[in-house]
């Protein structure tokens, strides 16, 4: 199995569950924004009730569960914004 | 239509962001400015900790931006937000206008701060008394 590399940034109450701003993942080719998430909640159990709750990005891109990583992407999974 | 963003540290200057967007042939100027607030839903709030997806925050003040004055004949617009550690009292963010009347220049601001609150990644942590928590607004639409 091919591993990659993923940098996954926490915004928001997100950050606090994941102990940081940014870590890095390593996942298998192929990997979908959702395999990642479930992939991490066997790490960080408390971002589960976060779910319903997420906007993501891959690259400084608009993205969504469906979307592959690539290895170096950058996933941010975004919490509901409070700007302004 | 000029348009200014900006995504900073430094204190926002309300008077700076005027003169931007003054002109001759605008004979409306309005510059609205966000403060931090001393109550949140009832509770206390002594400082607001406002932190960002930069990247992504910025293309989405220029998009918002561009999309609130879409169709409104607005000459000039700065729309600037600040980050880090803010106390009462200090602006978060402002959106400046500069247009020929005043109609499309208040209703502009009014869509550019519905689409900031929707939809740019930044966020504020409130400090009180009984310590810190998030505020969580509106969860982006998803694309």
């Amino acid at each position: 199995m091919d591993a990659r590399q993923v940098t996954v940034l926490g915004f928001g109450a997100v950050r606090d569950v994941l102990g940081a701003e940014r870590l890095v993942w390593a996942l298998p080719e192929g990997t979908r924004v959702q395999d990642l998430l479930e992939s991490l909640e066997r790490t960080y159990p408390t971002l589960h009730a976060h779910r319903s709750r997420l906007a993501y990005a891959v690259n400084a891109q608009w993205s969504n569960l469906d979307s592959v990583l690539k290895d170096g992407d950058e996933l941010a999974l975004l919490s509901p914004v409070s700007g302004g | 239509m000029n348009i200014d963003v900006r995504l900073q540290r430094e204190a926002l200057d309300e008077g700076q962001a005027r003169a931007l967007v003054a002109a001759a042939g605008h004979g409306a100027v309005l510059v609205f400015s966000g403060v931090v607030r001393n109550v949140h839903e009832g509770l206390p709030v002594s400082a607001v900790d406002y932190s960002a997806y930069e990247p992504l925050a910025r293309t989405e003040l220029e998009a918002v931006a561009r999309e609130a004055a879409a169709g409104l004949e607005i000459g000039s617009l700065a729309l600037w937000h600040r980050l880090g550690l803010l106390q009462v009292g200090e602006v978060s963010v402002i959106v400046a206008v500069g247009s020929r009347h005043r109609l499309p220049a208040l209703r502009c601001v009014e869509r550019l701060m519905d689409l900031l609150k929707r939809r740019v990644p930044i966020w504020k942590q409130e400090h009180g008394p009984d310590g810190v928590r998030w505020v969580e607004g509106q969860l982006p639409p998803t694309r």
